[in-house]
């Protein structure tokens, strides 16, 4: 049954039919109105679910979570040391709503944590464990979006184990890959099958995404190409002169997946999420800072996201979900710094 | 509000730009973006209206003490002055940086708009919550006005006093709810007006090493916050700084505004300016020459915690 149809009532249902395997993860309204990843069950419930918009935060931390402990250390009476590595999440886990942008993010996070020379053990073993059901989008989701500027599209399928598609009382659902395709096997009891109307209205939402109708941000390749002799130039100086180098752009990122580690108090070694805008990001032990300041920093920032990542991974690092850009304090634009730049 | 208030913003800021020879003058676009002009043609971008919610003192800080430091000869550099547009709520922020001596009287030249409330983004065209009733709507300190003032609130304390008759265990509930939801991004810190220092205790991101910092003082550095992210860090990060905005805090709203986790909290900050008044009967930036409260204690001063 690689092609199918979930009605819309009949979420909740498949929500515990997946649950009875895995933990499920699903967007929920959080008390001050940010819609996030929560896992039902234990802090949400089925009904509670929001699946019609872009979460407010990316499922980034559900693989990579903010906070992580390593291993742990004692040290006994006779001064030996006693590590224990932490036991990752050995817990299968779905993630259920995912707009395509979010699920490029973790196919991006992929490449770089497992993808090159050197693999992430801590990240690998999370994100085997986990399903990825998405929903492509009918258009913008709102006026932040910009993914067709990035390589990503409102239907793309990049990242995703199983695309729903919303035709209109019901989703038409389609398994991506094999891990995708054997997820829907549990689903056999909700799932039926498509008439010709429900084909056409999932034709109609992927021909519309390849137009990239609707979109009215957008960065061109142009400008992007415009990064490789613009390093130089005092443009950053004007454009960083309100960033205010806090986190918010980095920690909401769905591919910002920078990170430190120290260790803390009570023998613990910690990895962080950390963020470029950070002072002590590149800061030397000397004393010297190679991004001092707020231009270098935030510069940085929009070079590894259009032009190093594509250079060493071979694509960009935004997909375009303007997180950054609805959140910044100070009203900083990644599509407008990007499309101006001199 | 008004076009009005606009074509005085700018006539009085090009005015100041030729006289004074100012570096530029920090004020809003017509959309509300953080704007910085140094020509005539910039100037007549700058606008206000309910859109523009920045508080734009952060900016103004940094532009100053970034030209400040010795020449070659050892001689004070001169610091270009610099102009700024500022609501009710940014001035009280200005005036406490002035009454500090962070910033000099002469080395700003601030236009003061009087504010009838902005816009919350993320409240669909609702003014933001702390704008509905305000306290300080009209500029403290300014060199010009840009329009007539307008009438001021009551400060409305309900939300405080209802937290304040709840127990013990529910305030803590209440706090490890709200304070545990924090991602410690820092943007509240940052955009503080009144936050200001090169290093901070609770930001274990930012550190102020320079090339002449020696060994010892790098290993001596403490740690008081850990990179963890979790209640009792966050509890920390948040509660100690309580104590360094005590009488300094104007209560702008700026860390609320800018939590991109929608934290309330003002609820600290509304709380701890009640404190202040009814503990000491001080205001934060309530007049120019004023003392910080730090520096008014005295024997009589309640301190029944410590002894
Ligand atoms: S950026 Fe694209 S994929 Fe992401 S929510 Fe918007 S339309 Fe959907
Ligand atoms: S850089 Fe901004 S727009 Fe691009 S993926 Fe990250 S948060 Fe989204
Ligand atoms: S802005 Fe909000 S999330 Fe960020 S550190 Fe401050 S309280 Fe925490």
């Amino acid at each position: 049954m690689s092609k199918s149809i979930l009605r819309k009532d009949k979420v909740a249902e498949a929500l515990s039919a997946l649950g009875k395997q895995s933990v499920v993860y699903a967007p929920v309204k959080n008390k001050r109105g940010i819609v996030e990843y929560r896992e039902l069950g234990k802090s949400a419930s089925a009904a509670e679910i929001e699946l019609d918009g872009k979460p407010d935060t990316p499922p980034k931390a559900i693989i990579f979570p903010q906070t992580e402990v390593l291993l742990t250390y004692r040290k006994d009476k006779d001064g030996k040391f006693e590590v224990t590595p932490a036991r990752p999440d050995e817990r299968e886990k779905v993630i259920f709503g995912v707009r395509p942008c979010d699920a490029i993010g973790i196919a991006v996070m992929d490449k770089v944590f497992c993808g090159g020379k050197f693999t992430d053990p801590y990240y690998k073993a999370r994100r085997e464990k986990v399903t990825i059901f998405s929903i492509a989008c009918d258009g913008p989701m709102d006026s932040y979006c910009f993914c067709p500027s990035t390589g990503g599209s409102p239907a793309a399928t990049e990242g995703s184990d199983v695309m729903m598609y919303d035709v209109g009382d019901s989703y038409y659902v389609e398994g991506v890959t094999e891990k995708g395709k054997k997820a829907l096997e549990a689903l056999k009891g909700q799932l039926g099958k498509p008439s010709p109307e429900q084909e056409g209205r999932k034709e109609a939402i992927v021909e519309k995404a390849k137009s990239g109708e609707g979109f009215t941000r957008k960065i061109s390749a142009e400008s992007i190409a415009k990064l490789d002799n613009s390093f130089d130039s005092k443009y950053w100086d004007d454009v960083a002169r309100r960033c205010l180098s806090c986190g918010a752009c980095t920690y909401y990122c769905p591919t910002c997946h920078c990170f430190d580690i120290n260790d803390e108090k009570g023998g613990e070694r910690v990895r962080t999420w950390d963020s470029c805008q950070f002072g002590i990001f590149t800061m030397h032990t000397s004393g010297h800072n190679p991004r001092a300041v707020r231009a270098q920093k935030l510069r940085n920032r929009y070079y590894h996201k259009f032009k190093y990542s594509k250079d060493n991974i071979g694509r960009y690092l935004c997909v375009g979900c303007g997180r950054c850009i609805a959140l910044c304090p100070a009203s900083l634009d990644i599509t407008k710094a990007i499309s101006e730049v001199k | 509000m008004s076009d009005l208030s606009d074509e005085r913003i700018r006539e009085e800021a090009k005015k100041a730009l030729r006289e004074k020879g100012l570096k530029c003058v920090i004020g809003w676009s017509a959309e509300g973006t953080p704007t910085f002009a140094s020509t005539e043609e910039e100037i007549d971008r700058l606008s206000f209206n309910r859109s523009c919610v920045n508080n734009l003192v952060p900016y103004l800080t940094y532009e100053i003490r970034s030209q400040r430091g010795k020449t070659r000869d050892g001689k004070d550099k001169v610091v270009v002055p610099v102009g700024v547009v500022v609501r009710g709520c940014d001035s009280k922020a200005l005036l406490l940086l002035l009454n500090e001596k962070i910033l000099a009287r002469n080395e700003v030249f601030i236009i003061g708009v009087p504010c009838s409330g902005v816009v919350d983004p993320r409240a669909g065209g609702a003014l933001f919550r702390k704008c509905v009733k305000c306290a300080m709507r009209n500029p403290v300190v300014f060199d010009v006005l840009a329009s007539e003032t307008v009438q001021e609130d009551e400060k409305d304390y309900s939300e405080v006093e209802a937290i304040e008759r709840m127990s013990q265990e529910e305030r803590w509930a209440l706090w490890e709810e709200i304070l545990g939801d924090c991602i410690r991004c820092h943007a509240c810190k940052r955009s503080c007006p009144v936050c200001y220092c090169d290093e901070c205790l609770l930001d274990p991101t930012d550190v102020a090493i320079k090339p002449d910092t020696t060994a010892e003082e790098k290993a001596h550095r403490p740690l008081w916050v850990e990179r963890s992210v979790n209640v009792p860090e966050n509890l920390v990060y948040h509660l100690a700084r309580l104590p360094h905005l005590v009488g300094r805090c104007v209560d702008c709203g700026e860390c609320e505004r800018v939590c991109p986790r929608r934290l309330p909290l003002r609820l600290l900050t509304t709380k701890l300016e009640k404190d202040v008044k009814e503990i000491f009967d001080y205001e934060a930036a309530k007049e120019e020459g004023q003392k910080p409260l730090i520096a008014m204690s005295c024997m009589e001063d309640e301190n029944g915690f410590i002894m």
